[in-house]
């Protein structure tokens, strides 16, 4: 006998925690996770994150960042800390935006709402036109 | 016998605010707010980030914070809100009054700790009423 799943109950948002210190990469990933159903909280460096994990009333599922971030902590010191903290959190480290549109896409295929399908290389392409745009505007 | 037609019903565009703010969490609470109203949200952590977001996509509100730690500051925002993107409304949401000569630049003014519903109703007001209500005249 097949047995469905339950569909009575609402699925909860799940949110996810993005860091990267680059506002045009981090911008369209978390738009992207957006159209994808969670909820995002954006931190520009390892400090901005360190507050939003420090207060306990806002729930985090996963923490997406970025490796390469000036400041006291690096994406690997800031994982660790993490973990001290809230044991047991979900911590995707990405090196480029290439591997952050990646996780993305991998959270969109795994998360709650399902608005999108997989297509990591959408957002790809989106940072690109933005990182060139911002080439071009510094050359001229 | 008088038909009428029913307007398509085309959902209406979201305004695109972008919000420059150094606290993170002051920012969390905005967008929460901003976001469950119906608008499409920025985050820009400082005036620097700000000018790429504007460089990069048409946004029609800019709220910003006064003092922030970065190169540019909120008023360097508000300069280039000015100077490059005449039809955005400029809002101003910080602890202190920004300096007589610039003042000015804003469209309007909330003092922290301001409730983000009354910037959210500011904006449902400024851009859901006359179609010139857009630019401040103020460039």
């Amino acid at each position: 006998m097949n047995s469905l799943p339950d569909t009575s109950k609402p699925a909860r948002v799940e949110t996810v925690l993005v860091l990267d210190d680059d506002v045009l990469v981090r911008m369209p990933i978390c738009q992207y996770l957006r159209d994808c159903g969670y909820r995002v909280l954006e931190a520009a460096n390892a400090d901005e994150g360190a507050i939003i994990l420090q207060k306990p009333d806002i729930h985090i599922d996963v923490v997406l960042s970025d490796i390469d971030m000036p400041g006291k902590m690096n994406g690997f010191g800031f994982a660790q800390w993490a973990r001290i903290v809230r044991p047991g959190l979900d911590i995707v480290l990405a090196g480029t935006p290439e591997r952050a549109a990646h996780a993305a896409g991998d959270l969109c295929e795994q998360g709650p709402m399902l608005m999108k399908p997989y297509d990591h290389q959408i957002v790809l392409d989106h940072i690109k036109r933005l990182l060139a745009a911002r080439t071009r505007q510094a050359g001229s | 016998v008088i038909s009428v037609t029913p307007k398509a019903d085309v959902p209406p565009k979201p305004v695109r605010v972008l919000l420059a703010e150094d606290e993170v969490l002051a920012r969390v609470m905005v967008t929460d707010v901003l976001r469950g109203e119906g608008f499409q949200v920025f985050e820009a952590s400082n005036g620097q980030e700000g000018i790429s977001i504007l460089k990069a996509m048409p946004v029609d509100v800019v709220i910003t914070d006064l003092r922030m730690r970065s190169v540019a500051d909120g008023l360097e925002l508000a300069r280039y809100v000015r100077a490059h993107c005449p039809n955005v409304s400029l809002v101003l949401a910080a602890a202190h009054a920004p300096p007589i000569t610039e003042d000015l630049l804003f469209d309007a003014f909330f003092i922290k700790p301001y409730p983000p519903e009354d910037i959210a109703s500011w904006i449902r007001r400024r851009h859901t009423s006359t179609p010139d209500h857009a630019d401040s005249g103020l460039a």
